[in-house]
């Protein structure tokens, strides 16, 4: 019985791209890591999916520019979602909504919770969180990033990668707790 | 990527916890992005730029006879036609081609390609050996290589036509090497 041929790994679909710019050796990478990069900066961008695709396009891009430098000791596909952060920090950032590295004590903003039920759903708190915040809890709780790496990754101190989690959590739990009496009291 | 820090798991519920873990990780994007990356990817030089297309569609095998005998007619037309046939017929081929219909045309390669058959069959059988009959083999090789030629842009996997350009391209690179001499001038 033979073994199953196993797939073209990532390295040799970069090669090819590379030396031959092979377009089939890009769709192969593009179908097995894309899923994964769009569902990452669709979080990052807070669920804009016009923003999170623009997003992706200028990954590979920037991606493809930078392989003949990546040296192939990380994943492709971290390596490919750390450009893909960077990229969406970037739009963030033009559209004003990037706000790391905030001063300790900055207070939360207020942000409603959605009236079409008594809780609302946790991407969609997520993506009501405040950019940067929403940055910290998605790499630390979601892709299970230490702080240390998100330090590093978002260009601030580990002490403001903590304390942007906990202000994170803090506003997620809120946002996702009953809204009845809050209603009432509004009423 | 590494296990999250433990010492804020105390300001995150279990529940909570479990549910942004449990988040989805991948998510199809648009089926258009890909495309879109695609394209932007060739302008940037990166994906090898798509061959100049030289033909609308393959052809199945058994147009293939058709095909060279339509080729070589409408390349044939101008010269054997005009030999052959009299300047009436050669008026009513061009009429036909500008017309651009399909059966015209069909009718048309017919009669030409026949027409240049059987100008080559009398050319073969002239007793004449000048530069008249030289001249007229050259000219019936130049219009069986732009037919050929026209072949392949039609039907560009086609195995047949490539051979014939091929076999062209063999003998220019040893009347190259010969120094041999066009005897017409092409038009």
């Amino acid at each position: 019985m033979r073994a199953e041929t196993p797939a073209v790994p990532d390295h040799a679909l970069a090669q090819a791209l590379l030396l031959r710019g092979d377009e089939r050796a890009f769709r192969e990478l593009y179908s097995r890591h894309t899923p994964r990069l769009f569902q990452f900066v669709l979080r990052i961008v807070g669920g804009a999916e016009h923003d999170a695709e623009d997003v992706v396009q200028e990954t590979w891009i920037r991606a493809t520019e930078a392989l003949p430098t990546f040296r192939w000791e990380a994943a492709f596909g971290t390596w490919l979602t750390g450009i893909g952060l960077n990229v969406a920090r970037g739009l963030l950032r033009k559209q004003g909504r990037w706000e790391l590295p905030m001063e300790p004590g900055t207070p939360e903003p207020f942000r409603p919770p959605a009236s079409d039920g008594d809780r609302i759903d946790l991407e969609r708190a997520i993506a009501l969180l405040p950019a940067g915040q929403r940055a910290v809890l998605v790499l630390h709780d979601v892709e299970g990033f230490t702080h240390d790496e998100i330090a590093e990754r978002l260009g601030i101190a580990p002490g403001t990668s903590k304390s942007q989690l906990s202000h994170a959590r803090r506003a997620l739990r809120r946002m996702l707790e009953p809204v009845h009496e809050e209603r009432h009291e509004h009423a | 990527m590494s296990t999250p820090d433990l010492h804020d798991d105390d300001e995150l519920p279990p529940e909570l916890r479990s549910a942004l873990q449990d988040l989805p990780r991948e998510r199809q994007p648009g089926r258009l992005l890909e495309e879109r990356t695609v394209r932007a990817l060739r302008e940037h030089g990166v994906i090898e730029a798509a061959a100049p297309r030289r033909g609308i569609r393959r052809l199945p095998a058994s147009w293939l006879g058709g095909a060279v005998a339509a080729s070589l007619a409408l390349f044939a037309s101008g010269i054997a036609v005009g030999q052959w046939m009299g300047t009436r017929a050669t008026a009513e081929v061009v009429s036909a081609v500008q017309a651009e219909n399909s059966r015209n045309t069909a009718m048309l390669v017919q009669q030409t390609g026949t027409a240049y058959v059987q100008a080559l069959s009398k050319l073969a059988t002239t007793r004449d050996s000048g530069a008249h009959a030289a001249q007229g083999r050259e000219v019936a090789v130049r219009m069986l290589r732009a037919a050929a030629d026209e072949l392949v842009r039609i039907a560009p996997d086609d195995p047949v036509a490539s051979a014939v350009l091929a076999g062209f391209q063999k003998a220019d690179t040893t009347k190259a090497a010969a120094g041999d001499k066009q005897r017409v001038v092409w038009f």
